[in-house]
């Protein structure tokens, strides 16, 4: 990826801009006309996930812009239109890029506040980079809290495929596990699931990063049919509640298939999950920004 | 190589894509055409990266982009299927590349994004050739290829495993009753298809071939633009074969050496396998460099 910005004036009073964000990271800013003072950085989810959700952040970006708050999305390195990490991309690289997308933010716009938001995968991520702000409002859609439980979801997904696929040799749970320890990767789909990036997160105590992340208010809105939240997700609400953070948390009664395709085709645009995700998100950057 | 990103506009929306410019870029140029709804400008695809690293070492501008309401670009997808085309954007972004002076294009397109290059070829003056990967053969909406499929057969067989035993209790159940009421829509077109094609002077082409899919096909061909069809077993290489006799026999008949057909194992779009991908990639580049004089960039 080559510097070479493409930019245009959206109709809804932002400008939208692709380019590089900092040394080999690619993204998309969006820079409202009438700014509110807020700043907003997407860490979005990996693998399948990434794509699930990809018009959706295309979405939310555009709206909240419209409502004035300036928003950078991003794409790891060693992803996208992003230049490799050397050494591989792991939860440190994907931090550090974080970072690098929020510092790029402030210089351009000066915003007040910087908002970190992240999705499944993206939450450990933006949950990391607020901590190395020394806090921040926090927003996560359906955030991974039990990363060792995430990845045994991506291996049912493997096993599910070679069971569609009539495979010659089906694999169980622990070979697979086995497989991406002694292989260093294994691929899922066509997604290529690295070991280090799992092992990357092993040492961190998620739950407690979260729970510490946030400053001043946090927003988590989980992606399920379920009305209650996760055992896990209500206990990281009630650690923020604990710490004076202003949490709201709910669910969207609404369930994603993130790795799998729909049966039918719906328009990102038209699906429930979508609007009850993007309009919570921006009445909440809103609220945010009026109660300065 | 430089890759760099862009909006270009296309039918009053805003399009984005990106675009790989070699160093010494020649006058052909690529536009990558994918399947609908997937999100393709900025992926890191094991097929299209490799492809179009290969094609800028021989002075190939290449161009992948997002059609209207995908990804990056701005608009509402609303209908989209096999006899709905997304023409206007491959337009826009030929023209795109021809404003970044390319003045011979090529046309890549997978699945849908065969049928919008077939759609768009009659508005491209300089068309220099066309890629088209498991294009589909029929006309049906998205997801409802297999029901087509179901439909052209027993119409009993088609709602018993469309629908199920019909129960009155399916009437108060919304979600039941839009089921019923889209298989009765899919069930009804592909009859009156059928009909209609029983009424036709009869030139042996099977009723359920798409007629704008031979119309378009039909159009390349007698220009001379040359073809390179790649399927799947798994995905359209049987479609395709039934829909030989008739029409499509004599195009494929008339095109002669223009006009290559390849096959793979297993799936050549969606998510295709990897290794299924190379050598996906590897026959597209071994098309390109036999059919243009290509430079060394």
């Amino acid at each position: 990826m080559s510097p070479g910005a493409g930019a245009v004036r959206q109709a809804e009073g932002f400008l939208e801009e692709a380019d590089l964000v900092g040394p080999g990271l690619f993204g998309h800013r969006y820079l409202p006309d009438q700014p509110s003072g807020t700043g907003v950085v997407i860490c979005s989810p990996i693998y399948a996930e990434y794509f699930k959700n990809y018009r959706r952040e295309v979405l939310l970006a555009r709206a909240l812009a419209a409502a004035g708050a300036a928003v950078q999305r991003f794409q790891y390195r060693n992803t996208g239109l992003s230049d490799d990490v050397p050494g591989g991309m792991t939860v440190a690289s994907m931090t550090d890029d974080a970072d690098a997308a929020a510092g790029a933010l402030a210089e351009r716009c000066r915003p007040d506040r910087m908002i970190l938001m992240g999705v499944r995968w993206g939450g450990i991520v933006a949950a990391r980079a607020a901590v190395r702000r020394g806090g921040a409002p926090l927003v996560l859609w359906d955030p991974v809290i039990d990363p060792a439980g995430y990845l045994a979801d991506i291996i049912r997904v493997r096993q599910v495929q070679e069971l569609t696929s009539g495979a010659d040799k089906r694999h169980s749970g622990s070979d697979l596990v086995t497989m991406l320890e002694n292989e260093g990767s294994l691929v899922v789909l066509d997604y290529l699931i690295e070991r280090d990036l799992h092992r990357s997160v092993a040492p961190i105590d998620v739950p407690r990063l979260i729970s510490e992340a946030a400053s001043e208010a946090a927003l988590v809105l989980q992606v399920s049919r379920r009305s209650e939240l996760a055992e896990d997700l209500a206990l990281v609400a009630a650690g923020w509640q604990d710490a004076g953070v202003e949490v709201t948390a709910s669910s969207t009664g609404h369930e994603e298939a993130w790795w799998f395709e729909a049966d039918r085709f719906e328009t990102e645009e038209n699906k429930m999950l979508t609007r009850l995700l993007i309009d919570q998100t921006v009445a909440w950057v809103e609220n945010l920004g009026a109660d300065r | 190589m430089t890759t760099h990103p862009l909006f270009f506009e296309a039918a009053g929306e805003t399009l984005f894509g990106t675009c790989t410019e070699p160093d010494q870029p020649g006058s052909l140029g690529v536009t990558v055409l994918r399947g609908g709804g997937y999100t393709a400008a900025v992926t890191r695809s094991p097929l299209w990266t490799p492809l179009e690293t290969r094609l800028a070492s021989v002075g190939v501008r290449t161009l992948r982009f997002d059609y209207h309401g995908a990804g990056d670009s701005t608009g509402l997808i609303g209908e989209m299927g096999s006899n709905r085309y997304f023409a206007a954007d491959v337009v826009g972004a030929v023209d795109s590349l021809r404003s970044r002076g390319v003045s011979r294009h090529v046309l890549i397109g997978q699945c849908f994004g065969a049928r919008n290059a077939l759609a768009a070829a009659d508005r491209i003056e300089d068309l220099a050739g066309l890629v088209l990967i498991a294009p589909l053969v029929r006309d049906f909406d998205r997801g409802e290829g297999t029901a087509t499929r179901l439909a052209e057969g027993s119409t009993l067989e088609f709602m018993s495993r469309g629908v199920g035993a019909l129960e009155p209790t399916m009437l108060l159940k919304p979600k039941q009753l839009a089921r019923i009421a889209g298989a009765a829509r899919i069930l009804a077109r592909t009859k009156a298809r059928a009909a209609l094609a029983r009424i036709r002077p009869g030139d042996g082409t099977p009723p359920w071939v798409s007629r704008p899919f031979l119309d378009a096909l039909t159009g390349v061909i007698e220009r001379g633009v040359p073809v390179l069809f790649v399927f799947g077993t798994e995905d359209g290489w049987e479609d395709f074969q039934a829909a030989l006799p008739g029409r499509l026999e004599a195009l494929v008949e008339r095109a002669g050496p223009a006009m290559q057909i390849e096959v793979l194992d297993g799936k050549v779009h969606g998510r295709a396998a990897l290794p299924t991908q190379e050598a996906l990639g590897d026959l597209i580049w071994e098309w390109m460099t036999a059919s243009f004089e290509l430079g060394s960039g």
